[in-house]
């Protein structure tokens, strides 16, 4: 490798670094793509600093996308990389990543407390001044998710006064809007108009196109809270000249929102309709959005293990430069950010900055609702079987025994249906061949039946990894499975269903294959429906710790499940 | 002649119907009841019945459990599982166990009569509805060893399409049905013949259609 060919990487690297800091938020699946080439790089340079910063970008995007197993896992770890290269500047801003995601995605404002403090106080050894005023930001906010609001409120005003004896811009324009928020968390709404007020004057020097729209947005945002209408349109109109510099279905969406909530206190209704029409159709496009960005992330995601052998094409690749050059604007802004604000929270509304956490939280929940599902599904499977259907049981084989007479058959007739009617449930809700006789079993068991009560052919060949399953493991796959029978047999219109089980080095792989009509499966997502089934299974597969891949086109529909055995062990 | 019979289930209200049918056949002496797998084998080791009424799912051992010692030890006891469970995986299980008599407890009073007796006279017994697996398994377990050796090499995929061939599928159907290409399933029937150590033309097929309804 050339000194200049190394040379060249690393800025492309640091480039395209800073392209990734605007383009995560707005377009996260996007942004994946330009990890991966940042991966190649890394890889190419062999520096183990490069591939911290590329683990610690990916962590990022998962905050985005909400996946906090993921972003907490590569934090820690780009952590652990930067305190063994003695990155202070990193540490820092690593340990603030993690008490950013512990306190926006988890509720977890203890341990956040603990990781801003080790950020503030590795800065402050360090002397790396400009950014403690940051991590005291970050620190009041703490404060005040954890009641002390009046705590909260000295640090920052205390911070905020320092900062304009300074003269340090952003760090007061961060101050005051951290401020802003605070009071409108607290309810104090003319307090936070006026903070947002006091920004203004501060955006020309900053002259960042970014930090214009966030700021016009909050005073619109609390203008309305204010009632004061007049300013909310002026604001929201300044606001949307600077909308397309992110250009993102979610800034739009609250855009809209926001002026349509205004013309009708206005009485505008005509406008009002204008931009309710407007708002309900971002509204759909964010929701199919985010469907289709998790989906993308996790295309991409796990495309990225499979192109580890791709470091050549970064000679070649003019296309990355083409790319690099494309996004000089966007670039101009964002290493202005990443330097001074290293803003890795995500910048929204005051509203979306409050409702982010429920979000993520319903998404832990989703997760954990599964689990417990799960349990319950098994305890009352349990219990049907063994309570309810052993006295079912008793009551039949009693009334066998009494005398003949004409209500005896009929009670009979009624208690088999019971019987019958308790063994489906009870096998629907929890397949006890599984513990038994393991999944091999028990999908045979589920395919015989499929071709019974369906005539879809149904075949399965597991035998080659069931040996190596935890009960978790199993009843996921289990139920991964049974999901996709009853989808291809619900909407596919199969004549056959293939199930087949690969045990590889690291890790176990189950195919199920239909020949059916398909699906589109960007469609399929946006659709709440239909797409909780998907999800689940998605969700299922990330839960023990694998991947689901989806490939659907007319001729049929394969999805793969991956799963480490190394998990699976554990 | 008196039969020496035990009774082991965990449920006691179970227990307790089949103790008074127990009581109320001739030739038939109850001699003892266990609440788990455990007490039911020491019971067994104590009384020596000649039939033990054993629940699939018990604590401590299952039924199955139990049957599989006392067969080891060659006691001459024998056992009649009772389960709520009528999935054929359970069923060959308990046959492979050595069980005498499988009774699905829908009907359990109702053949309590026959299977008691059958048992008794040395015979197996498996309750109406699922006679048929008898049938099948005993076909199966009737096969040649030779055969059933080889038969047991085959894969689980390799076994499927003897099935389908058994029916008359083509091997395009097949191959369809799989997801596998026409050829594959050529090479699949090549080994499958191979493996079985049939020869000639159609092997393969009347191999399938001899033993069409044990497969």
């Amino acid at each position: 490798m050339g000194q200049s060919a190394a040379q060249d990487s690393l800025r492309v690297f640091n480039e395209l670094d800073s392209v990734l800091n605007v383009k995560y938020q707005a377009d996260p699946a996007g942004a994946l793509t330009v990890l991966q080439r940042l991966d190649s790089i890394a890889s190419f340079l062999g520096q183990d600093s490069l591939k911290m910063r590329r683990i610690a970008d990916n962590a990022r995007v998962m905050v985005v996308l909400g996946f906090a197993d993921d972003a907490m896992e590569g934090f820690f770890t780009s952590l652990k990389m930067a305190e063994k290269l003695k990155l202070p500047w990193h540490i820092a801003k690593l340990n603030y990543n993690i008490a950013i995601a512990y306190q926006t995605m988890l509720g977890d404002y203890t341990r956040a407390y603990d990781h801003i403090k080790t950020a503030y106080n590795v800065a402050v050894s360090n002397k790396l001044y400009k950014d403690t005023t940051f991590y005291n930001y970050a620190i009041a906010e703490n404060m005040v998710m954890q009641g002390k609001t009046e705590e909260g409120i000295a640090l920052l005003e205390e911070n905020v006064a320092n900062a304009k004896k300074t003269n340090r811009y952003i760090m007061i324009l961060g101050g005051l809007e951290t401020l802003a928020f605070i009071y409108y968390k607290t309810g104090q709404n003319e307090r936070s108009y006026n903070c947002m007020y006091e920004v203004l004057p501060y955006l020309p020097a900053i002259n960042n196109d970014y930090q214009y729209l966030v700021c016009y947005i909050h005073i619109a945002e609390m203008a309305v809270e204010t009632n004061r209408w007049d300013t909310a349109v002026r604001y929201v109109q300044l606001a949307h000249k600077y909308a397309p510099i992110v250009n993102s279905a979610d800034w739009y969406y609250e855009l809209y929102s926001q002026e349509a909530n205004i013309y009708y206190h206005q009485k505008d209704y005509r406008k009002t309709l204008r931009a309710h029409s407007r708002f309900s159709r971002y509204k759909d496009s964010v929701l199919k959005k985010s469907y289709n960005n998790k989906i993308a992330a996790l295309t991409a995601k796990y495309g990225l293990e499979k192109k580890q052998a791709q470091i050549a094409m970064l000679q070649k690749d003019n296309a990355l430069h083409t790319a690099t050059v494309g996004q000089h604007k966007m670039q101009r802004n964002a290493t202005m950010l990443a330097s001074t604000l290293m803003l890795v929270v995500v910048v929204t509304t005051f509203r979306g900055r409050m409702n982010r956490k429920t979000k993520d939280m319903r998404e832990a929940f989703s997760r954990e609702l599964i689990r417990t599902q799960e349990e319950d599904k098994q305890r009352i499977a349990r219990e049907m079987h063994d309570g309810i259907g052993q006295n079912i049981l008793f009551i039949r084989n009693q009334v066998a025994m009494q005398a003949d007479d004409e209500s005896k058959a009929r009670l009979i007739e009624a208690l088999d249906s019971t019987i019958a009617d308790v063994r489906n449930i009870s096998k629907d809700l929890y397949p006890n061949q599984l513990d038994k006789y393991g999944l091999a079993a028990a999908v045979n068991a589920l395919a015989e039946k499929t071709m019974e009560m369906t005539g879809v052919f149904v075949s399965a060949d597991l035998e080659a990894i069931a040996a190596t399953m935890t009960p978790d493991v199993k009843i996921g796959c289990y139920r991964i499975i049974q999901e996709c029978i009853t989808n291809t047999v619900k909407h596919a219109n199969a004549r056959a269903i293939r199930i087949e089980g690969e045990l590889q080095k690291d890790r176990m792989i189950i195919v199920v294959k239909d020949n059916g009509k398909g699906f589109d499966v960007g469609t399929i997502a946006s659709k709440a429906q239909s797409s909780f089934g998907l999800l689940s299974m998605d969700e299922r597969a990330r839960m023990m710790g694998g991947k689901l891949d989806i490939d659907s086109s007319a001729a049929g529909t394969i999805i793969t499940i991956t799963l480490p055995l190394a998990a699976n062990a554990a | 002649m008196q039969h020496k019979v035990i009774i082991a289930d965990d449920h006691p209200v179970f227990r307790t119907g089949i103790r008074e049918v127990v009581s109320s056949i001739a030739g038939m002496v109850l001699c003892g009841e266990a609440q788990n797998g455990l007490e039911a084998y020491q019971l067994i080791l104590a009384t020596l019945p000649d039939i033990a009424i054993l629940d699939l799912e018990m604590p401590v051992l299952s039924g199955l459990d139990v049957c599989e010692k006392v067969l080891s030890e060659k006691h001459s006891t024998r056992c009649i599982i009772l389960t709520m469970h009528k999935e054929r995986r359970y069923f060959e299980d308990a046959m492979q166990k050595g069980v005498m008599g499988y009774l699905l407890k829908d009907n359990a009073v109702d053949e309590l009569v026959l299977c008691l007796n059958a048992v008794a006279g040395g015979q197996q017994y498996v309750s109406a509805g699922i006679e048929h697996y008898l049938t099948a398994y005993n076909r199966q377990d009737g096969l040649p060893d030779e055969v059933r050796a080889r038969y047991d090499t085959l894969t689980p995929t390799e076994k499927i399409i003897v099935k389908l061939v058994s029916q008359s599928i083509t091997s395009q159907e097949i191959a369809d049905n799989l997801f596998v290409s026409r050829n594959t399933i050529e090479n699949h029937r090549a080994n499958i013949t191979r493996k079985l150590g049939v020869e000639g033309k159609n092997s393969l097929l009347k191999f399938a259609i001899q033993y069409k309804d044990i497969l």
